[in-house]
């Protein structure tokens, strides 16, 4: 059988333990970790070096074999799943490689996850600038190829601001690295670079990346308030934003997400709408305007609260304790709109007599990052749902965070002149279209 | 807004081109240079500071000499030279429109000689504007004279259109008429007048006190010579169109300003594009004349009424023959009469202080 | 030229908006550096036979497509005002005016964005934004005469605002853009960044929905004087370091101050003098202006009025230099600011070896970057002369690519650079992409990847 063969052969070329096909060793890569929809991989690669990766394209292709690029897994849209293809696990490339503390940049392997690459970083006295929402074991690759945004993104934007250069691998086995060593690379010709942002793997493989990196603010302040009236907590999120220039993240959550927060021994009430606001800046400029801020909210919880709310931010643990699946979509949505999307989800929730969560980050003066979240035993209903919501969301000219496998459709339809243009750039770069060719492209 | 060939740059490009390779200058090329009212913005924004208006003043000069100007311009310098006015209106017309006055004829007992040029002498709408002001200076008791009849053409136009042999001539004479009855001191109704007899005339030996009407009647209003506190019964917005040959060329952006905000329940506001960076009407360099500029929706004329009822005012303010009757034209066309009211500032002072 | 194309492109936009005089042919035939005769015929540049002005892009669709059927190459152009001949439609056929589409469609002040079609001028859209108290990101020096759609297409990483708010492709939220054969296309960030910098090669951009700003609370112009190249650039080296990003940074050198001064204006003189602009939150700007004045204290903190001046001459001041020559070369590198020093000790070498009169004018860019602009002064009127001052300027170009720096634009002009900054393989995958776009070649052909004046290289050496 050609999966033997080529088993074999990747065997040679990585190694035993880094090539996986036994039940036991892949099912974690067959189950989405968040609905536990299965889609099994034929083979599971782990490289661990971008030299030994860049050999994997001749034998995909000779034995017809698809690839697809894999980080920690926690797209929603199940980008990082493959039918019967080759998944490429790159949590083996995960060293800092270098950080240079004159130029403001780091360089990383893809593979490496946010929490570990913070540490180093923090180490050094800097940060990242944004992190993803999901969790922070999400790599940077990942990030990268689905046109990451999270918290921080109201300051530096999304990570198409925040990466210099990146190294990758074509489906031709060539590696290119896409950027220029010291400079921008906005006006040398195509900024090649660019294109690989959000292209979810269908371009080339993300080996190494160069980021931007940023001193650690003098000072962070952390606020939470609780509300009751999911408008109030936007009119305070909108003023914030507008009147203070420290406002790094602004995020609310409602009460089912909370009864999951860590906060130790000072519970917050679960009835409700948390809210979060964090400012970071220099000592002065922050204190000035947490004080604004906390006049705003009105009552604002305890300053430990908002610490400690912070430091379990991450949605994936917060949905993971409940223990049941749930069906998660992640969209950027106006901001002006969001509430009404909130308002749909209550809606189709009680229609179908199901359980669910809402979760919102603003991103931009005029943008969120809003994940809904249904609480499934496996029934059809919660998926009807979903598909109700998504059509509604796409009408609040709503836009699914990543395509993937489940959400092309959704995709083509809230954005399609993009997915055309990727769908030609693609063909420049894969043309033995081994690269994902499920995915983004219809 | 039209092809890029005539903008300044594209004036100058092409002219070097046909220069560089000795083509013969075709009559759209020649036209080229006459698109212009020398409204001296394209100097103001020239990072190199080339003195771009004079450039195309040679320019025109030297298609003058070559006499390949066009009809138009043919015929506005004619009349110039046989009659003082680019409409062949007779002499004896020109003061006309000061019969039923208490001016009289300039002589040396005189402080001013009130020079009104040949838009507001011939043109009944600017002849308001003439009246107007005598009207405010006889009020002011300030002691002027017009010279009537022996006016003539002060040039500035003529200048601006390259011929420089017959401005010359003009100002050669007014700088004589101007020393025989011994002028010291000259208020202009037209700040084109007053460029020429102040930039102008001391090249040719004739060294005037020349003032615009508007920093006379600042003055005067400063004094308190002139009863504004009676100003208008209701607020009233008011724009200012700021002349191109008061502006930026004399750069006098406050006088008119200042008799303006002196006025009680005036909301002055200003245009997006205002002092340096004011709009010019178009009429410039004979345009009020030729019109070469005109006849599309988008003349210059027909942008600036645009822009100042953009602004809500109810009066748009001038203070020049020359803007007043392009931009009244303009008012005209664009359907805004009702809407808006062109007024020159001597107006405007007279409709509050009688 | 057959008198069917003509008419076909009057059928499309109307009689007013198509020509063929030779006046107007001349005129869209050039950008703002000089062509003499030598480099036409060096570089075979051919006049074009047609200026159209498109009114709306669905005009520009049909013209592509005709221009398709016909073989006829098309070379979109709006404010031209770029040396890098990047507009110049080198193999004739049909220039597109683009400044005809010049509305700004509309101004979102709670969503803070702004729409508004590619022939705007940066200008005009900060006159109309300054009314609703916002502002761009970033915009160029040449803002008098550049557009959206050409600052974007040429990059937009340097100039005001750039250090602060980034290149202006991160502050696109969507373009509009006519494809080459003729397709419209809405294109979202980040997909639109490929346009970004695609300098008229890949489609033609129409329109654009850029991020829009606040106007700061307080707003600085500082200005400092160094009588020492080391204390300027490690100055510049530790802004970088303290992450102190300032909202505009220009600076002249020496030989620039002093033409200058000769041509009658009052600039200080100094080896390098330093403007920039800092703009923010009251307390913040403060603080930066606190930490500027000990970062910059290897040099002399000169009078704020001059500053200010500096600031209101900002569109200007680059270019006033040409009066000394009567012409002038501009190379436009990108050099990476810890490099800076380095790079301006080797240029200046060159600079006496050749013999030449190159003075420095510098303008800030983003991460880190300094837009480097040699100005050679010369005269085009002695045609051989200024043809081996041009060659000289394209081995000041090598020298700098040897230090680190790279090229800014490729245009016409830099094309011969772009095999010494980017490996094979990555001009392979470019000129794929310019293929598959465009796979008759006729949307501004011979810029870019396309480049026909390799031989030049030979004559640097």
């Amino acid at each position: 059988m050609s999966v033997d063969q080529a088993y074999a052969e990747l065997v040679n070329i990585f190694g035993h333990k880094n090539v996986l096909r036994e039940k036991e060793e892949i099912q974690q890569y067959c189950l989405d970790i968040y609905s536990r929809t299965e889609q099994k991989p034929a083979l599971v690669v782990k490289p661990e070096s971008t030299k030994q990766l860049s050999r994997l394209f001749s034998v995909a292709e000779r034995y017809e074999l698809h690839i697809t690029p894999r980080g920690s897994g926690f797209d929603p849209a199940m980008g990082s799943m493959s039918n019967n293809g080759i998944i490429v696990d790159l949590t083996r490339l995960n060293q800092v490689l270098a950080v240079d503390e004159e130029k403001h940049n780091a360089t990383v392997q893809s593979g490496i996850n946010f929490k570990s690459l913070s540490t180093v970083l923090a180490s050094k006295g800097f940060s990242l600038g944004i992190e993803p929402v999901a969790s922070s074991e999400a790599t940077i690759g990942g990030f990268i190829a689905t046109h990451g945004v999270g918290y921080g993104s109201i300051e530096h934007g999304s990570i198409l601001n925040i990466v210099r250069d990146l190294e990758i691998v074509l489906s031709d086995g060539s590696i290119v690295q896409t950027g220029l060593k010291d400079v921008p690379s906005y006006a040398t010709g195509y900024d090649l670079t660019r294109l690989l942002i959000g292209s979810e793997g269908t371009l080339g493989v993300i080996t190494e990346t160069t980021l931007s990196i940023f001193p650690k603010p003098e000072r962070a302040t952390n606020i939470a308030f609780t509300f009751s009236d999911i408008k109030v907590g936007a009119d305070i999120s909108k003023e914030i934003s507008r009147n203070t220039s420290t406002l790094s993240s602004a995020f609310i959550m409602d009460g089912s997400l909370m009864e999951t927060l860590q906060t130790g021994s000072m519970k917050v009430s679960h009835e409700g709408f948390l809210g979060v606001l964090r400012l970071e800046g220099t000592k002065e400029v922050v204190d000035l305007e947490a004080s604004f801020t906390k006049k705003v909210c009105g009552s604002p919880l305890h300053p430990e609260v908002g610490n400690r709310i912070w430091n379990s931010r991450f949605l994936y643990p917060l949905v993971k304790a409940r223990e049941t699946p749930v069906l998660v979509d992640d969209y950027i949505l106006p901001t002006d709109k969001n509430t009404y999307a909130y308002h749909k989800l209550e809606d189709i929730t009680a229609k179908y007599g199901l359980k669910s969560s809402f979760y919102s980050l603003q991103i931009s003066m005029d943008s969120n990052l809003s994940v809904f979240i249904f609480y499934t035993d496996g029934s059809s209903e919660a998926h009807i749902a979903r598909e109700e919501l998504e059509s509604s969301i796409l009408s609040l000219s709503g836009k699914p965070c990543s395509a993937g496998l489940r959400r092309k459709a959704a995709m083509k339809k809230a954005s399609p002149g993009s997915l055309d243009l990727l769908k030609k750039i693609q063909g420049v770069f894969d043309r033995e279209n081994l690269l994902n060719p499920e995915k983004l492209v219809l | 807004m039209g092809f890029e060939t005539y903008s300044a740059r594209g004036k100058i490009l092409i002219l070097k081109r046909f220069l560089e390779k000795s083509k013969p200058f075709t009559k759209e090329l020649i036209e080229n240079y006459y698109l212009c009212s020398a409204c001296g913005y394209c100097k103001q924004v020239c990072p190199t500071e080339i003195d771009l208006p004079e450039l195309f003043v040679t320019i025109r000069s030297k298609i003058v000499e070559e006499g390949l100007v066009s009809p138009k311009v043919r015929d506005f310098l004619e009349c110039i030279y046989k009659y003082g006015n680019p409409w062949g209106e007779s002499r004896n017309r020109r003061d006309e429109w000061a019969k039923d006055t208490e001016i009289t004829q300039y002589n040396p007992s005189h402080e001013f000689l009130y020079h009104v040029g040949c838009v507001g002498s011939y043109d009944t709408r600017a002849q308001d504007m003439a009246k107007a002001l005598s009207d405010v200076l006889l009020k002011s008791g300030v002691s002027f004279g017009i010279l009537g009849a022996k006016e003539n053409c002060d040039g500035n136009e003529v200048n601006q259109l390259g011929e420089k042999g017959l401005f010359e001539l003009l100002a050669n004479s007014n700088i004589q008429l101007f020393k025989d009855l011994k002028v010291r001191k000259i208020i202009t109704l037209s700040p084109h007048a007053y460029n020429a007899m102040k930039n102008e005339y001391p090249k040719f030996g004739g060294n005037f006190e020349a003032m615009h009407y508007t920093q006379l009647l600042r003055d005067i209003i400063k004094s308190g010579k002139l009863e504004l506190s009676k100003g208008f019964s209701a607020k009233l917005r008011v724009t200012y169109h700021d002349p191109c040959f008061l502006g930026r060329w004399n750069r006098e952006y406050s006088a008119p300003r200042e008799i303006l905000n002196a006025i009680p329940n005036v909301e002055l506001v200003e245009m997006g594009r205002n002092k340096e960076n004011a709009f010019c009407c178009g009429g410039g360099s004979g345009n009020f004349y030729t019109d070469f500029l005109g006849g599309t929706e988008n003349s210059p004329s027909r942008i600036r009424i645009r822009e100042a009822y953009e602004t809500g005012a109810k009066i748009l303010a001038v203070s020049c023959p020359s803007c007043l009757i392009m931009l009244e034209d303009a008012l005209k066309v664009e359907g805004l009469e009702g809407k808006m009211t062109m007024k020159d500032i001597s107006e405007i002072v007279k409709d509050v202080i009688f | 030229m057959s008198i069917t194309l003509f008419d076909s492109l009057v059928g499309i936009v109307g009689e007013k908006n198509v020509s063929n005089k030779e006046m107007d042919l001349i005129c869209y035939s050039s950008d703002i550096a000089p062509l003499p005769e030598t480099i036409v015929s060096t570089y075979g540049i051919k006049m074009p036979s047609v200026v159209v002005r498109p009114q709306n892009p669905d005009q520009i669709s049909a013209i592509l497509k005709l221009a398709n059927e016909k073989s006829v190459p098309v070379t979109p152009r709006a404010g031209a005002s770029s040396a890098m001949g990047g507009c110049l439609p080198i193999d004739g056929g049909i220039v597109l005016d683009m400044t005809s589409m010049d509305s700004i469609i509309s101004i979102d002040e709670e969503g803070m964005k702004a729409t508004a079609q590619a022939g705007v001028t940066f200008q005009k859209l900060l006159q109309e934004l300054e009314k609703r108290n916002v502002k761009p990101g970033t915009y160029p020096t040449s803002s008098p005469s550049a557009t959206i759609g050409g600052y974007i297409s040429n990059g937009g990483c340097a100039g005001i605002g750039a250090p602060k708010y980034g290149p202006i492709s991160s502050q696109i939220l969507q373009l509009e853009v006519v494809l080459p054969d003729g397709e419209i296309l809405l294109v979202n960030s980040p997909y639109s960044s490929l346009f970004a910098g695609a300098e008229g090669t890949l489609g033609v951009i129409t329109q654009a929905v850029l991020r829009i700003y606040p106007i700061p609370e307080s707003f600085v112009a500082l200005a400092y004087g160094f009588d020492n190249l080391t204390f300027a650039c490690d100055g510049l080296k530790k802004l970088l370091e303290f992450g102190i990003m300032p909202n505009s940074l220009t600076f002249m050198d020496k030989f620039f101050l002093e033409t200058i001064c000769e041509l009658g204006l009052d600039f200080p003189k100094h080896e390098i003098v330093a403007c920039l602009t800092l703009e923010g939150n009251k307390h913040l700007v403060a603080a930066q202006e606190k930490a500027i004045d000990k970062i910059f204290s290897g040099g002399k903190k000169l009078d704020p009025a001059f500053a200010m001046e500096e600031w209101n001459r900002k569109y200007k001041t680059e270019l006033l230099i040409k009066r000394a020559g009567p012409t002038i070369i501009l190379i436009e590198a990108s050099v990476p600011i810890i490099k800076l020093k380095e790079a301006v000790n080797r240029l200046r070498e060159v600079n006496e070896k050749l013999g030449l009169k190159a003075s420095f004018y510098g303008i800030m860019g983003y991460g880190g970057s300094m837009l480097t602009m040699p100005i050679v002064l010369t005269d085009e009127r002695m045609e051989e002369d200024y043809f081996n001052t041009l060659l000289s300027t394209l081995k000041m170009m090598s020298v700098i690519i040897s230090t680190g720096g790279v090229i800014y634009t490729v245009g016409l002009h830099n094309c011969i650079f772009m095999g010494l900054i980017h490996n094979e393989k990555k001009l392979e995958i470019m000129k794929s992409l310019k293929k598959k776009f465009d796979p008759y070649g006729i949307l501004n052909p011979g810029k870019l990847t396309e480049c026909r004046m390799a031989w030049l290289t030979s004559l640097i050496k």
